[in-house]
């Protein structure tokens, strides 16, 4: 019996691996809207979450004016932008840590690992939710107003460093998701953890970091670096007071932060991978 | 080499698991859970492994298809090295597990054929032809526009093979197939599992704990116990060691608890 032929180079590879993910985020959906009170309820559910999200941020920039000495322009800034990229990133990576745990602990990962696809693709395909959509589109609005009001003397270069500010926030709150999920392999319960990291981390973002006090600083640039995804390079496209005394070289510096992120998060998942002990028979 | 569906030599895989030792100390602490198995399997053949609970056999069948990184040994199926070419591999094999669907549980069953279609990116019309002719076999007709989850045991278990088959894989592996299957089901499983290993020259692996599947099935028998092979043998030899008046059940019983066997 003739077996059909694989694709081998891994460009293919890659591509054919992120068409699946695509049909298996559609199926997920489609499986979602079998139960269509759950699935009403949950999008009632994230519009509600989201709302208060947005209050909460008003009122603090209403109510102070201004937060460690940014007024409101580049705060709407921070908040809309790095907002945005972590949204981005929750509503494609997002549902897989909470997935990605529960695969590994039903031992449902066996099944996924015996198909010919990249595994974090699949992981990723299947864990989708139609109400992270809704909750990074609820968020465009946020990043343009702060685009808008940030006060940006707009040259070419500007523009294109604020594409990769975008880009490289969406790349480092991907790859900070796939790192919590290789936690999985061997907590494979400890969700909350997890989620200090990324939803923690996005909540970190919304702020100028050098309100934050010494340690928590530190963090924010080791641990959880999130300092890097849009504070660190803002001070390229707008003059804002700038206490921490960052340098242009930092800003820059930081701007390329995702590639060597989404580097070790690829490593260490493969890593986490060959470390999978799967469960019973 | 190349007609080998399966090679292995000293086999190994070893667990490390914490055990507590005190209020908060652990002890770190190795299971061994296959301790050498050397394996040849020759393409076309239907192998079964058998063996007592926890004996390694599931460990050894991941170890085999990817799934697990073995601890040392070697390792080729169909001539690659599972871990390290998984999804190549993965697109040459099928698998069954009895107590793991790989089907979309909401879903119309023929949408996880259509999904599983695009995993192993099979030209869509030799995928119609193929499917056709398996739904036909397994007699899945009037279940493909059911949700997953409104099948029954038995007919799940068909449609979860026609899954693992449709991509036409020269190596099978089934964990279980017939578990909690009624007796219906049951033959009407072996039936096909046999056609497609005769016509097809699919060689099949088959793990399983009823022995009967074993007895209509495999023209050679593999047991495991303690994460060793302690018998590898053609089922008539093995049959030939006992009483005319002992069956399969016995005899394996009897190699399970280190009984003599006349």
């Amino acid at each position: 019996m003739d077996d059909f032929i694989v694709p081998s180079s891994s460009f293919v590879r890659t591509r054919a691996s992120f068409r699946l993910c695509l049909r298996m985020m559609r199926a997920r959906q489609r499986a979602d809207m079998q139960y269509r009170l759950s699935f009403a309820l949950r999008l009632v559910g994230a519009a509600g979450q989201l709302l208060l999200e947005v209050a909460a941020i008003w009122a603090l920039v209403h109510r102070f004016g201004s937060v460690g000495g940014w007024t409101l322009g580049p705060l709407t800034f921070l908040l809309g932008v790095s907002g945005f990229a972590f949204r981005v990133a929750d509503a494609f990576i997002g549902g897989s840590t909470e997935r990605c745990a529960e695969l590994i602990r039903t031992g449902r990962l066996d099944v996924l690992l015996v198909r010919p696809a990249g595994l974090l693709w699949q992981v990723i395909g299947d864990a989708f939710a139609v109400r992270r959509l809704m909750q990074l589109a609820t968020m465009i609005p946020f990043a343009i107003i702060g685009i808008g009001r940030s006060g940006i003397q707009w040259t070419p270069l500007r523009v294109v460093i604020l594409v990769a500010v975008i880009v490289n926030s969406v790349a480092v709150f991907a790859a900070i998701f796939v790192l919590v999920n290789c936690i999985s392999f061997w907590a494979p319960t400890s969700q909350e953890i997890g989620n200090a990291f990324t939803y923690g981390g996005a909540q970190m973002a919304k702020y100028p970091i050098h309100i934050f006090d010494g340690w928590v600083r530190v963090v924010s640039i080791t641990f959880i670096p999130v300092a890097v995804t849009v504070y660190l390079p803002s001070f390229l496209l707008f003059d804002a007071p700038n206490p921490l005394g960052v340098t242009w070289w930092q800003s820059s510096l930081a701007l390329a932060s995702g590639v060597p992120l989404v580097v070790a998060a690829s490593v260490m998942w493969r890593f986490a991978v060959r470390h999978y002990r799967s469960t019973g028979s | 080499m190349s007609d080998l569906a399966v090679h292995t030599v000293g086999l190994r895989k070893v667990f490390s698991a914490r055990t507590k030792a005190g209020r908060v100390r652990r002890e770190k602490r190795d299971v061994v859970a296959v301790v050498g198995i050397d394996l040849d399997i020759a393409a076309g053949s239907f192998v079964g492994v058998i063996g007592p609970n926890g004996a390694g056999k599931s460990t050894t069948i991941k170890m085999l298809t990817g799934i697990l990184a073995p601890t040392s040994g070697e390792v080729r199926v169909l001539g690659h090295v599972p871990l390290r070419e998984r999804t190549i591999l993965a697109a040459r094999i099928g698998v069954v597990f009895g107590q793991r669907s790989q089907l979309w549980w909401d879903l119309p069953l023929v949408d996880s054929y259509t999904l599983l279609r695009h995993v192993y990116q099979v030209p869509a019309h030799d995928h119609r032809a193929t499917l056709a002719e398996l739904v036909e076999r397994f007699d899945l007709g009037p279940l493909l526009d059911q949700p997953v989850r409104t099948l029954s045991l038995g007919q799940r278990m068909r449609a979860e093979l026609v899954a693992a088959l449709a991509h036409r894989p020269p190596l099978l592996f089934l964990d279980e197939p017939t578990i909690g299957l009624d007796v219906v089901s049951k033959f009407a499983m072996r039936d096909a599992l046999a056609t497609i290993n005769r016509e097809h020259g699919t060689t099949i692996l088959l793990t399983t704990h009823d022995l009967s599947d074993v007895e209509k099935l495999c023209e050679r028998v593999v047991i495991i116990d303690h994460g060793r092979i302690i018998r590898d043998q053609p089922l008539v030899t093995l049959l030939d060691e006992v009483d005319p008046d002992v069956d399969l059940e016995e005899l394996v019983r009897r190699i399970y608890v280190g009984q003599p066997l006349r």
